[in-house]
């Protein structure tokens, strides 16, 4: 009976904190745009190099992000096959649903493993999953990040187990198995989100290492320990990077540093410094700098009663005397990692700033970190352990001390205590229970000027690029054929205001049509996240841009889109074009690394323009593979290609590192059929 | 060097000495409960100062829990 009130007091608080994504209307974050039908029939589990979206849509290599592409992709095309093209089921049953369901079974395996208690284990999942850190992720949008602070508490659940078994020499078969198993969850973690896949694995490695160093110094077999331990770091590890070959191998042979690739933004200490939002004093209190308007950059003033919260943490080391070895290792581990999260989590900030640069400059895999509040997932980790412990032991002490108070049964020290703490961690978060967090914790219409949008783009059969200004609005419509270009990372500018001074120079109306650029629109911010004055709606902005673009005398006004302004440049550039007008050129698409092209009338010397961002690895070949043309770059920013002789072509535009990506997948997926294999004869051989 | 960082090292010195890792605890402890009416008050120097203290008394516990962890 005391379970079952448990579960479901449990159940109410997190169906009441998510209620939005059990409703029936449509859901999106600001890193959560919407699908319409026709780009949900268009998804594929498909892997490829280059994506059309990537560098502001024009275009990118992605070897190093094909994880993502792996999670982002393969449930929408899974869905849409089993519920049609439905958006609002779709979303939910693809990012919300499974977040729910993978962070309750995972931290509550997680937590039983370290508690034998429920009510412990609960109170560990309900920080996990309702802690202000996972609020502002979820309500953002970011739910395949979220889907990996979700996983979280498992690999570390597997990678305990595993470390268990490493020192019983009698089940070899058992360690085994748990290696295989481990070597998985990691490489889902990864899946998830490579960063968070970072943290977990500098976390169990830590892990590792304490355990490995308290039993050396209480046992003599040093060289056991030392090979078992070992073992169970980094066969895991190599089982994990051989199921990613899909994408490390085309990364790895590649030769460029994916964080580079991304431009200034991603990898310089400046970067890093601007997006350092939290402080020391919000890392320790698992309250994340945005809490609770989630607006990019605001950083609120520190809330002074969430420093109880560390407080609780901590006053777990107050109670670790009275404990045996192992539970009293797994307290200070997890103190320990509370307090490393929180370093790191606070980024360049005080104190030791330059610790985080450091690491950022100079160690390995760290410069993937530009975000450092991602650290917070292990400081959500380390409390959901340690304030529930701190909580069983300080209503056991107020028990014992009733004794010398008063004794009733329901009204006692301890009682007390238990309800004084579910109120204060409920007035933490009040905000979601109150319906005041934004994103995906608020329900979002799609205006009809958006649909009239998607329809008419999407029924248009030629290739173009459409231009948003300032950016894209996230119920914007974009594809491979119409990848939509964000004009503040066009023009490399902050506001509506700059992208008409960039617009209105004399060479814009070439640039545009270089890039292949047909409708420029002006968004109606109906989410009112664009046109911002101090960071709020301001409609003078929209107005004042719309009334500025419309004395543009290159642009035609196209009406019918209501409060949407869209504008037609002339004669924009075609996918494939050359400035030679002798060159007639027919093209057809395959995939986004693969172009079929006719070209007749050609003179030796001729250039084939192909408006996609420069990369070398791009090139022009016949179809026997003799003739192979390389990319070199035009006008500073595209690929062409130099036509040798005079004559017609049978060309296939291909993007080279693709056929690395062919045979990372069939490197992964051998693994993974190898890995699968052992792990069945494992558990029979176990039998 | 302000007053409450010499405060600081001057107990932290002590409580080295004492060598007992309940009292870096319950000194971090203390330090994390003093910042909440600094930070309340906007005294954000002191209240800051306060929670990189409250963070260096409890990893002292915690080292000195961990030199001490043995069977």
């Amino acid at each position: 009976m005391k379970k079952i009130i448990i579960y479901s007091i449990f159940g109410c608080l997190i169906l009441f904190i998510f209620r939005n994504w059990f409703s029936a209307s449509l859901i999106t974050g600001s890193d959560l745009s919407i699908l319409y039908k026709s780009q949900l029939l268009h998804k594929s589990v498909h892997l490829f190099a280059w994506e059309t979206a990537q560098s502001s849509g024009l275009g990118g290599s992605i070897t190093s992000l094909l994880w993502l592409y792996v999670m982002s992709n393969t449930p929408l095309v899974i869905l849409t096959r089993i519920f049609g093209p439905n958006y609002l089921l779709i979303e939910r049953f693809a990012y919300f649903y499974p977040f729910l369901i993978i962070g309750i079974v995972s931290a509550f395996f997680f937590a039983k493993k370290i508690f034998s208690s429920i009510a412990l284990s609960i109170f560990s999942i309900t920080i996990y999953l309702s802690n202000t850190y996972i609020l502002m992720l979820s309500g953002g949008g970011q739910v395949i990040i979220a889907y990996a602070y979700a996983f979280a508490p498992a690999v570390l659940y597997i990678f305990i187990k595993l470390y268990e078994t490493a020192l019983e020499r009698d089940k070899k078969i058992q360690f085994f198995s748990q290696i295989i198993l481990a070597g998985i969850s990691m490489a889902l973690e990864i899946l998830f989100d490579a960063r968070i896949g970072y943290i977990m694995l500098a976390t169990v490695m830590l892990y590792s290492v304490f355990i490995a160093l308290h039993r050396l110094r209480n046992r003599k077999s040093y060289s056991y320990i030392w090979t078992a331990h070992w073992l169970a770091i980094f066969l895991p590890i190599i089982i994990a990077l051989f199921l990613h070959s899909f994408w490390l191998l085309p990364t790895i042979l590649i030769g460029k540093n994916p964080v580079s690739e991304f431009g200034a933004a991603y990898s310089s200490i400046d970067a890093v410094k601007f997006f350092s939002f939290a402080k020391f004093e919000n890392t320790l209190s698992l309250l994340h700098p945005n809490w609770p308007e989630n607006i990019f950059g605001k950083v609120s003033f520190m809330k002074a009663e969430f420093l109880i919260i560390p407080i609780l943490a901590f006053a777990s080391l107050l109670f670790i005397k009275k404990e045996n070895t192992l539970a009293k290792r797994h307290i200070l581990f997890f103190a320990l990692i509370g307090l490393m999260g929180a370093f790191l989590a606070k980024g360049a900030n005080d104190p030791f700033g330059f610790v985080y640069i450091w690491l950022f400059k100079y160690f390995p895999g760290f410069a993937m970190f530009r975000d450092s509040t991602k650290w917070y997932t292990i400081v959500a980790l380390s409390y959901s352990i340690l304030i529930p412990y701190s909580a069983s032991n300080i209503y056991s002490w107020l028990k014992s001390k009733n004794k010398y108070f008063f004794k009733p049964n329901i009204i006692n020290l301890q009682n007390i205590f238990a309800i004084v703490l579910t109120s204060y961690f409920l007035l933490l978060i009040s905000p979601a229970l109150f319906g005041q967090l934004g994103g995906t914790f608020r329900s979002t219409r799609i205006p009809r000027e958006y649909i009239k949008l998607e329809r008419f783009l999407s029924t248009d059969k030629r290739f173009y690029r459409t231009f948003w200004i300032p950016r894209i609005q996230r119920l914007a419509y974009f594809s491979n054929n119409h990848p939509a270009i964000p004009a503040n990372d066009f023009f490399k500018v902050n506001s509506p205001r700059e992208d008409i001074n960039s617009l209105n120079k004399s060479e814009t109306n070439n640039l545009l049509s270089l890039a292949s650029v047909r409708y420029i629109i002006v968004p109606y911010d109906s989410i009112g996240e664009l046109f911002l004055t101090d960071r709020k709606y301001d409609k003078n902005v929209y107005r004042k841009t719309i009334n500025e673009i419309n004395h543009i005398s290159w642009l035609k006004k196209i009406d019918g889109f209501g409060k949407i302004g869209v504008y037609e440049i002339m004669n924009p550039k075609d996918h494939f074009w050359s400035p030679q007008p002798n060159l007639k050129i027919n093209y057809s698409y395959i995939n986004p690394t693969k172009y079929q092209l006719n070209v007749n009338s050609s003179k030796a010397g001729d250039l084939l323009v192909f408006s996609e961002s420069f990369d070398k690895n791009w090139v022009a070949k016949s179809a026997d593979g003799k003739l192979v043309i390389p990319s070199v770059k035009y006008h500073g920013k595209y690929n062409s290609f130099l036509l040798p002789k005079d004559g017609n072509y049978n060309l296939e535009a291909y993007y080279t590192p693709q056929k690395w990506v062919n045979i990372g997948v069939i490197i992964s997926s051998m693994s993974l059929i190898l890995i699968c294999g052992s792990l069945i004869i494992l558990k029979r051989q176990k039998q | 060097m302000k007053p409450q960082d010499i405060l600081f090292i001057l107990i932290l010195v002590f409580l080295i000495y004492k060598k007992n890792p309940k009292y870096f605890v319950f000194a971090g402890l203390f330090c994390f409960a003093l910042s909440i009416p600094f930070f309340q008050f906007w005294i954000f120097f002191t209240a800051e100062r306060l929670t990189w203290y409250a963070v260096a008394f409890i990893l002292s516990a915690i080292i000195i829990f961990i030199a001490d962890n043995k069977n």
